[in-house]
C-alpha cells in the first residue's frame, strides 16, 4: 500500500481539486472558492514566468543585448539595439497609470490599434470574400458546362512543336518560330533554306530541326542557322503527327484525358473520383478547334493545342463535382434561408405585404433551427468536459485505488 | 386526466438541478464501468480532414499549430492524439507549435507526442518538433509562413532549430512551402491562419475545434477554405475509426479518449433528451390545470 501512496498522492491532490469545484454544483461554498483563487493565482503565476522564458527572453531580450555587444565591437548585428524601442514603445502602455504623463500612452495605443484596423481589414476580406462568392449556388442543373478558356494565341506548326522550359519552337514550311511559351512574346523568327519535314529537337546547345535529308542546327537564344548538316542514321526519323487519327494526352493534374480526333478536343475521366460523382470515361468537355489539330501537349492545368496555321494555349477548368438531387435541395435550403434571415435583419422598411412577412418569418424559423444546432453543440462541449473530469476520477483515481484495496 | 395526475405531472417542471446533475453523473459513468460499443457514423467533414492528412507526399511536413491546454481537453485531447497518431502511423513527420496560447499548451502536446512515439517507434527530432509558444497573431502567422525559424529560434526545450544534428527535422522545415497542410487544434482554432499564414492560400488548412464553436465553421468546409473539420470528441470518435478502418491492427487505440468518451457522451445526451422531454411534459400538464382551474 506504502508503494501506492508513493506513486498516487499527485493523483489525490488532482481529485480533491476537481471534487473540490464541483461542490458548487451544491451549492457555493468557500471551499470552492479556495480552489477557484489558488488555480488563478497558479495559472497566472506560471504565465508571467512563461511569458518572460519562451516570448520576452529569446525573442526580445537576447536580440537586444547582442545589439549591443556588437555596437560596443562584439559579433552580430548591431541593428538589435533596436529592440530597445519596442520595449520603451509597450512600457508606454503603463503610463496610463500616471496623470501627467498619460497622453504619451496613447503613441503605444494608436499604433496598435492602428496596426490591429489594417490587419482586421486583410483578415475580413480574407476571410468572407470567398464566404459571400461560396453564396452563390447551383439551384438547378446547369446545360452549359465548364469549357476550357483560351489563354494565349501562338503560332502554328506543321508538327509537335519543341518546348523547352519557357521556351516553344514552332515550324510551318519555311519558317520556325519562337515563342514565350507562357507569355506568347515572339523572341526569333528564322526562314529555313528548305521546308522543315519534322518536329525540332534539343540537341546539345542547339536546336535541330530536320529539313529533308538535312538536319538545321538553330541557335536558340537568337535563331540564326548554326549549322546545315546532312541527317545521320542515328537521328530519328522525322514523324508527322497529324497522322495520327486520335491523339491522347493524359492530363493527370486533374485526373483528366485529353483526347483530340479531327478538330474536336475531350476532357474525359481518367478515373473515378477525379470529382465528387464523376466516374471514370464521362466527359467532363469538350471544345472544338479551328482546324485539324496537329499536337496536344499539358502542363500544369493549361493545354497547348497545335494547328498547321495557329496553336493556342487553353486554361482547363478543375473538374466540378457532379451534383445530386440532395445537393441542390441543400442549395435551395440555403438560399432561401440567407434570403430569409436577411429580410429579417432589414429594418430600414415595414415590411408590408405577404412575401416580405413571410420571407421574415422564415427567417426567424431558421434561426431558431440554427441557434438549436448550436445549443446541441454546446450541451456536447459541456459533457465532453465533465465527461474528462469523471474519466479522469474513475480510471485515474478510484480504479488504481480499488486495485490497491481489494487485489 | 384527472386532477391529481396533471399536479403530478406538473412538477415535472421544475425537477430540482441537484437531481439532473446526480442523474447525468450516474449515466455517464456506467459506460465507464461496464464497456458498451455503439456504432458511429463518419461525417464528410472529418473524412474530408483525414483525407487531406492522409495525402501528404514524402518530403512534406504537417503542421500542427496545437493552442489548447486542460481547459478544453475534454475536446481538444483526443482530437490532438488521433491526429498524431495518424500522422506517426503514416510516417509523416510534424511539427507542433503554439501561438498566443496558454504557456500550458506546448507541455500539453508533448504529453501526447511522447505517448504515442513509444508506441510507433518515433524520435524527437527526426520525426517531430515541439517549436514551443509564441505570441503575436496574426503577424505572427505570416511570419512562420515566410520562415520558420526566424520565429522559433529553439525549440519547446530550448535547443537551436539550426541544430540539425538534435532536430534533423529542422532541415526541412524552413517556410511555409515544405508545409503539406496545416491542422489547427484549439477550443476556437484562430481563422486568421487561413489568410495569413499562406497568402497564396494554397494550403490546405484543416480544424479540429470544440462543438460548441463548430456552427461558425461549417461555412468555411462549404466554401473550400478550411479542407476538413473535426468536431469535437465526436469527431475523434470518428477519426479514431478512420485510422481503425485504414490501418487494423497496426492502430494502437489503447487509452485512446475519442471512442472512449463518445459512449458515455451518448448516454448524457439521452439524460438530457429525456429530462427535456420531461419539462415540456410538465409545462404541458401545469398549462392544463391552469385552463381547468380557470374553467371552473
Amino acid at each position: 500500500m506504502s508503494g501506492y501512496w508513493a506513486a498516487n498522492w499527485p493523483i489525490w491532490i488532482s481529485a480533491f481539486c476537481v471534487l473540490a469545484v464541483y461542490t458548487y454544483l451544491y451549492k457555493d461554498n468557500a471551499l470552492y472558492r479556495v480552489m477557484m483563487q489558488i488555480f488563478i493565482g497558479v495559472n497566472l503565476g506560471y504565465q508571467a514566468v512563461i511569458q518572460w522564458r519562451d516570448v520576452l527572453y529569446p525573442q526580445w531580450w537576447l536580440p537586444m543585448l547582442d545589439g549591443f555587444d556588437a555596437l560596443f565591437g562584439g559579433k552580430g548585428s548591431p541593428w538589435g539595439v533596436l529592440w530597445l524601442l519596442v520595449g520603451v514603445l509597450g512600457a508606454m502602455f503603463y503610463l496610463q497609470l500616471s496623470r501627467k504623463y498619460a497622453p504619451f500612452s496613447k503613441i503605444a495605443i494608436g499604433i496598435t490599434i492602428g496596426i490591429g484596423a489594417g490587419l482586421t481589414f486583410k483578415s475580413q476580406f480574407g476571410q468572407n470574400l470567398p464566404q459571400l462568392l461560396d453564396s452563390f449556388k447551383p439551384l438547378a442543373p446547369s446545360v452549359v458546362r465548364m469549357q476550357p478558356k483560351t489563354a494565349l494565341r501562338l503560332a502554328g506548326s506543321d508538327f509537335a512543336p519543341l518546348v523547352d522550359g519557357s521556351l516553344a519552337v514552332f515550324v510551318t514550311g519555311r519558317q520556325a518560330v519562337a515563342q514565350e511559351v507562357m507569355g506568347g512574346v515572339e523572341l526569333w523568327r528564322t526562314t529555313l533554306p528548305s521546308p522543315a519535314s519534322g518536329s525540332p529537337v534539343v540537341s546539345g546547345q542547339f536546336i535541330d530541326v530536320p529539313a529533308g535529308t538535312n538536319v538545321l542546327e538553330l541557335d536558340p537564344s537568337s535563331g540564326a542557322i548554326v549549322a546545315n548538316r546532312r541527317s545521320t542514321a542515328t537521328e530519328p526519323p522525322a514523324v508527322a503527327l497529324e497522322a495520327q487519327a486520335v491523339y491522347r494526352q493524359p492530363q493527370y493534374i486533374h485526373g483528366v484525358d485529353l483526347i483530340a480526333k479531327g478538330n474536336l478536343i475531350r476532357g474525359v475521366a481518367l478515373r473515378n473520383g477525379v470529382a465528387e460523382g464523376v466516374r471514370k470515361n464521362d466527359e467532363l468537355w469538350n471544345r472544338a478547334f479551328a482546324e485539324p489539330v496537329v499536337c496536344l501537349q499539358s502542363f500544369d492545368g493549361v493545354a497547348m493545342v497545335v494547328g498547321r496555321h495557329r496553336s493556342e494555349l487553353w486554361e482547363l477548368p478543375v473538374p466540378q463535382a457532379k451534383l445530386t438531387f440532395g445537393d441542390y435541395f441543400d442549395n435551395w435550403v440555403f438560399v432561401l434561408t440567407l434570403v430569409g434571415v436577411m429580410s429579417y435583419f432589414f429594418f430600414s422598411f415595414k415590411r408590408r405585404g405577404p412575401i416580405p412577412v413571410a420571407a421574415a418569418t422564415f427567417g426567424r424559423w431558421m434561426l431558431m433551427i440554427g441557434f438549436g444546432a448550436f445549443f446541441g453543440n454546446t450541451v456536447m462541449t459541456r459533457m465532453s468536459f465533465l465527461l474528462d473530469r469523471l474519466m479522469f476520477l474513475i480510471d485515474d483515481w478510484l480504479r488504481p485505488l480499488w486495485h490497491a484495496l481489494f487485489r | 386526466m384527472t386532477d391529481r395526475t396533471l399536479k403530478s405531472l406538473a412538477r415535472l417542471e421544475v425537477i430540482p438541478r441537484r437531481t439532473i446533475y446526480l442523474f447525468l453523473f450516474v449515466a455517464c459513468a456506467i459506460p465507464f464501468l461496464v464497456p458498451i460499443r455503439l456504432p458511429l457514423h463518419i461525417w464528410k467533414e472529418t473524412r474530408s480532414a483525414f483525407d487531406v492528412t492522409s495525402k501528404c507526399p514524402p518530403g512534406k511536413v504537417i503542421a500542427i499549430s496545437s493552442s489548447w491546454v486542460s481547459g478544453s481537453q475534454g475536446e481538444n485531447w483526443p482530437q490532438y492524439e488521433a491526429v498524431v497518431a495518424h500522422c506517426m502511423l503514416s510516417n509523416i513527420p510534424f511539427v507542433v507549435f503554439a501561438v498566443d496560447a496558454d504557456p500550458m499548451a506546448p507541455q500539453m502536446a508533448e504529453i501526447i507526442n511522447q505517448r504515442e512515439a513509444k508506441r510507433y517507434g518515433k524520435v524527437y527530432g527526426r520525426d517531430w518538433v515541439n517549436l514551443g509558444l509564441t505570441r503575436g497573431a496574426p503577424l505572427t502567422m505570416g511570419a512562420i509562413g515566410r520562415s520558420v525559424k526566424t520565429v522559433f529560434q529553439t525549440d519547446f526545450q530550448h535547443t537551436s532549430t539550426e541544430d540539425y544534428a538534435k532536430l534533423p527535422l529542422m532541415k526541412q522545415v524552413r517556410t511555409v512551402r515544405d508545409f503539406y497542410c496545416l491542422w489547427a487544434v484549439d477550443y476556437q482554432p484562430d481563422l486568421n491562419w487561413v489568410v495569413f499564414l499562406d497568402p497564396t492560400g494554397n494550403l490546405p488548412v484543416v480544424f479540429a475545434c470544440a462543438g460548441i464553436v463548430s456552427p461558425t465553421f461549417y461555412s468555411y468546409v462549404s466554401s473550400g477554405q478550411l479542407k476538413g473539420l473535426m468536431v469535437g470528441t465526436r469527431g475523434a470518435a470518428e477519426y479514431e475509426e478512420l485510422l481503425r478502418d485504414t490501418y487494423g491492427k497496426r492502430f494502437d487505440d489503447r487509452d485512446l479518449r475519442g471512442n472512449k468518451l463518445i459512449v458515455p457522451l451518448a448516454f448524457g445526451h439521452l439524460v438530457i433528451i429525456a429530462f427535456i422531454v420531461a419539462g415540456n411534459i410538465g409545462m404541458a400538464a401545469r398549462r392544463r390545470q391552469k385552463a381547468a382551474e380557470d374553467n371552473r
